[in-house]
């Protein structure tokens, strides 16, 4: 038996409770005088009738006293989580994931003037993170990590708890943004295999957030995800994040940017490369993109930053360096128009497929048009796969004969996905689409299993999507959430070898619109969230400053009798007490 | 003497007496006329000869002048012994004063009264069984015995009457007046008082020894009643419905106790010991005599 999760005040406060309790059952229980007397014939007479009409026939008996006793104890284990033998086995792995954006570093609103000192976000979730650390069970590993370009690994399960509190306590906000993708992947790549996994990400309020930066976000499937906000961001945030596919789009942090504030992008060569761009107000709590038309900087580093800066630890700059468009380049194919389609070819990504089948996705809203390949086209294999940064050099795939370029949709992104044998392409003039790829990411396929193929696959979206037109291609293996930027509906699917009989994987999923989901397919079904800010599977936001809930188990339905059977006899003895009842 | 019997008290017992209407058979001289003639002192009437009578009894005066003969009856006075059956099982020593006292009184009493009238009382204590009896004695020099020995009386147990009453019918004794002093609760209820009852052979007097806060008790609240002689407990939350039930059951036993004593043709004397004893005595010995 364990008290999981209750930090010993709190373990303290439910013994003080239970002991109040049972001080309290105590006095309730009736002490009767004891009277002797020549004969009980009379009494007995009496009493026979009038104990058949009391609720529990009476609370005068110390096997009553006993009974309640029981029932207190009854409802002390069950907020105990009684564990048995084989749950006992069953360790539970914890992985925090604190944010360490410099979005984190930000002052706290209304701490006065001396704003230097007032708390940070980071201090409330770092805290929050020690009290998590506390509370939960010594017999549970728990692991830290924190997303950066490189998630990094604060502390391992195997790690002792102190040493991570310290590891902990000592952490400070990153200069750059982190990558949640990366971090989550991390974390569920350390929860495999682990039992009763859950991870919890700790970061700052909901909408701005160097979380936010990445436009489509992977969260692992089958690892419970918890995501916690921290604080409400004050004004005069930074910078946060920077995109940059044709235009340059500067994400401005949390908080209020006060008017008056400009964006500068230099370089180091040609200096400004932009006329200063006035920040606009925004609102409390707020953040957004501002776009920076006409920066030409394709492969450069730049230099963004908010002027004048000030004092505070956030981000007034950050340096960026923009990534090559190869994506463009496909576009300028020349056997190609332009805006044609990328296709993701490369290896290891197109693997035989076993079972050919129509590349008619299911789930796509529009029309969908299979279009065999000539015959005799396979795919080739080239030794070099995209780079999945978009800053290194670009190795493109050579394209197939046959495949035609698409007419974008304006307004809209879309998704060309072809297979082996066959191309399905988005009929122009349809809706917006999120298709998958049958052929392109064999579900047994190493590299859709492996997290680098995953996070490839975002960073990939992610660029697709800032050059508006594109393919991707997702995992079939790994159910994902992806979500559009804009009012765009997104229905997830499953492509038409995922639907051959036998193979069970994720099928006849529709609808998944922003919020909760659930995607189902034969016995199996999983959770999804598709989230405007965030896709994040099975998480629940806490709302900001709503700290970490270490897991406690639910009330089951005995649990809630056994408090009713108590509460039932209290009244019993209230009445009895009141004299309602003979 | 002691402050269970004090002198007043003694004093007052030589007033009352007993008359049997129907005296047994043989046993000593005593004072109680029986009904058919005897050979006792006193003439009666009487009747003329008949071949076999005892021709002592001839009245020759009556032949001289009459020249029949007739034979002169006389009175038998015979004694009615008197067993007083007195419980002293645990519940009448429970309270202060013990309803035991008022028992031992009433069983004075009679004693008092039958020796008066020479004829012999005995003291049958009982309980769980019977105890050990005083045996029949006589005469009025006897009284401070009995007195002693219902004084020396302790407290036998549980009650049972039925079992103590077969203990007692089954004794040789000649039959005469038994007095039952009890409060009659007997666990296993009035069916087996009415059983013990039934196994006497004698002429029968109850007397119930009873306080009056019996059918009426001043409780309100919780309270654990114990029996002082089994010492099993019951708990009761004592209210106005549980009091009134309570008072339906000791009327149904007073009056069921009414009816045994009616039926078995006997004098039901209800004795409350908060009272002055022998006023109450005065319902038996209407006119200071106890017709039996």
């Amino acid at each position: 038996m364990t008290f999981f999760g209750l930090s010993p005040l709190v373990l303290a406060g439910l013994v003080a409770a239970a002991a109040a309790g049972l001080f309290l059952l105590h006095h309730l229980r009736i002490r009767p005088e004891v009277l002797r007397v020549p004969t009980l014939l009379f009494w007995r007479e009496a009493v026979e009738e009038t104990r058949a009409r009391s609720l529990f026939g009476s609370f005068r008996h110390p096997r009553t006293y006993a009974f309640l006793t029981a029932l207190a104890a009854l409802l002390a284990l069950s907020l105990a989580e009684p564990e048995t033998r084989n749950t006992q086995a069953e360790v539970r792995h914890h992985v925090l994931l604190l944010d360490l954006s410099p979005a984190m570093g930000a002052r706290l609103e209304g701490r006065g003037s001396q704003r230097t000192q007032a708390e940070r976000i980071l201090d409330l979730a770092r805290t929050s993170a020690l009290d998590y650390l506390d509370a939960v069970s010594l017999r549970d590993r728990i692991a830290v990590l924190t997303p950066g370009n490189e998630a990094g690994l604060v502390g391992g399960f195997s790690e002792v708890r102190d040493v991570l509190k310290r590891r902990v306590a000592a952490l400070e906000p990153a200069p750059v943004p982190g990558d949640l993708a990366r971090a989550l992947h991390r974390a569920a790549a350390l929860c495999r295999g682990k039992t009763r996994p859950r991870v919890v990400v700790l970061t700052g309020p909901g909408q701005p957030s160097s979380l936010d930066i990445q436009e489509g976000k992977i969260v692992p499937s089958g690892v419970p995800v918890q995501v916690v906000r921290h604080g409400r961001a004050g004004p005069d945030q930074g910078l946060v994040g920077v995109r940059y596919a044709e235009t340059l789009e500067v994400r401005v942090a949390s908080g209020r940017v006060t008017a008056g504030r400009t964006l500068t992008v230099t370089t180091g060569e040609r200096g400004n490369l932009v006329p200063p761009v006035k920040c606009p107000a925004l609102g409390d709590g707020t953040g957004a993109w501002i776009r920076i038309p006409g920066v030409e900087a394709t492969g450069e580093t730049v230099r963004v930053s908010l002027e004048p800066p000030d004092s505070f630890p956030h981000n007034d700059s950050l340096h960026y360096r923009l990534p090559l468009k190869q994506v463009r380049g496909v576009f300028l194919e020349p056997a190609l128009a332009r805006t044609a389609a990328l296709l993701v070819a490369a290896d290891p990504f197109l693997e035989p497929v076993k079972t050919p089948a129509e590349a008619a996705l299911v789930l796509a809203a529009g029309r969908v048009v299979a279009e065999p390949l000539a015959v005799g086209i396979r795919p080739r294999p080239v030794r070099n796969s995209i780079p999945g940064d978009g800053c290194g050099e670009a190795l493109l795939p050579p394209l197939y004969p046959g495949i035609r370029p698409l007419v974008p949709v304006a307004g809209a992104r879309l998704v060309l996905v072809a297979g082996e044998a066959h191309l399905a392409r988005v009929v122009p003039g349809e809706p917006p689409r999120l298709e998958m790829a049958p052929g392109l990411l064999h579900p047994d396929g190493s590299f859709t299993r492996s997290l680098a193929g995953a996070a490839f696959l975002a960073r990939t979206w992610e660029r697709l999507a800032g050059n508006r037109d594109g393919a991707v291609a997702l995992p079939e293996g790994e159910p994902m959430a992806f979500y559009l930027e804009g009012d765009v509906r997104v229905r997830v699917g499953s492509s038409a070898r995922s639907l051959a009989v036998g193979e069970g994987s994720l099928a006849g999923l529709e609808g998944l619109e922003p919020g909760l989901g659930v995607l189902e397919a034969g016995n199996e079904s999983r959770s999804v969230a598709v989230h405007p800010a965030g896709i994040l599977a099975s998480a629940a936001d806490a709302g900001p400053g709503k700290p970490a809930e270490p897991p406690t188990a639910p009330l089951r339905i005995w649990e809630w009798l056994v408090l009713l059977a108590l509460g039932l006899v209290l009244i019993d003895g209230w009445l009895h007490l009141k004299g309602r009842i003979p | 003497m002691s402050d269970l019997f004090p002198p007043d008290f003694v004093s007052a017992l030589i007033q009352l007496r007993i008359e049997a209407r129907q005296v047994p058979r043989g046993g000593h001289h005593a004072e109680h006329h029986a009904r058919e003639p005897g050979s006792g002192i006193e003439f009666r009437d009487y009747r003329p000869y008949a071949p076999g009578d005892d021709v002592r009894r001839v009245d020759w005066n009556l032949y001289r002048r009459f020249g029949r003969v007739f034979l002169r009856l006389l009175d038998e006075v015979r004694d009615l012994p008197l067993y007083c059956l007195t419980d002293m099982s645990d519940s009448l020593w429970l309270e202060q004063p013990p309803r035991a006292d008022a028992a031992r009184r009433s069983a004075a009493v009679m004693a008092a009264v039958s020796l008066n009238q020479l004829d012999a009382a005995a003291v049958f204590p009982f309980g769980a069984d019977l105890g050990t009896p005083l045996p029949a004695t006589r005469g009025k020099q006897n009284l401070h015995r009995v007195l002693a020995f219902l004084e020396g009386l302790t407290a036998l147990g549980r009650t049972d009457l039925r079992r103590s009453l077969q203990t007692f019918s089954r004794l040789p004794v000649k039959p005469g007046l038994a007095v039952v002093i009890s409060d009659f609760f007997d666990p296993h209820g009035l069916e087996a008082v009415g059983e013990g009852l039934a196994t006497l052979r004698h002429r029968l007097v109850m007397i119930r020894v009873m306080r009056g806060s019996d059918g009426d008790p001043e409780l309100r609240g919780e309270f654990r009643l114990a029996d002082c002689e089994s010492e099993e407990t019951l708990d009761v939350s004592v209210s106005d419905r549980l009091l009134d039930r309570y008072r339906e059951a000791y009327v149904d036993f007073e009056g069921g106790l009414r009816t045994l004593a009616a039926r078995r043709g006997a004098f039901l004397l209800e004795v409350d010991m908060e009272e002055a004893l022998l006023p109450q005595f005065g319902l038996l010995f209407q006119d200071g005599v106890l017709k039996t």
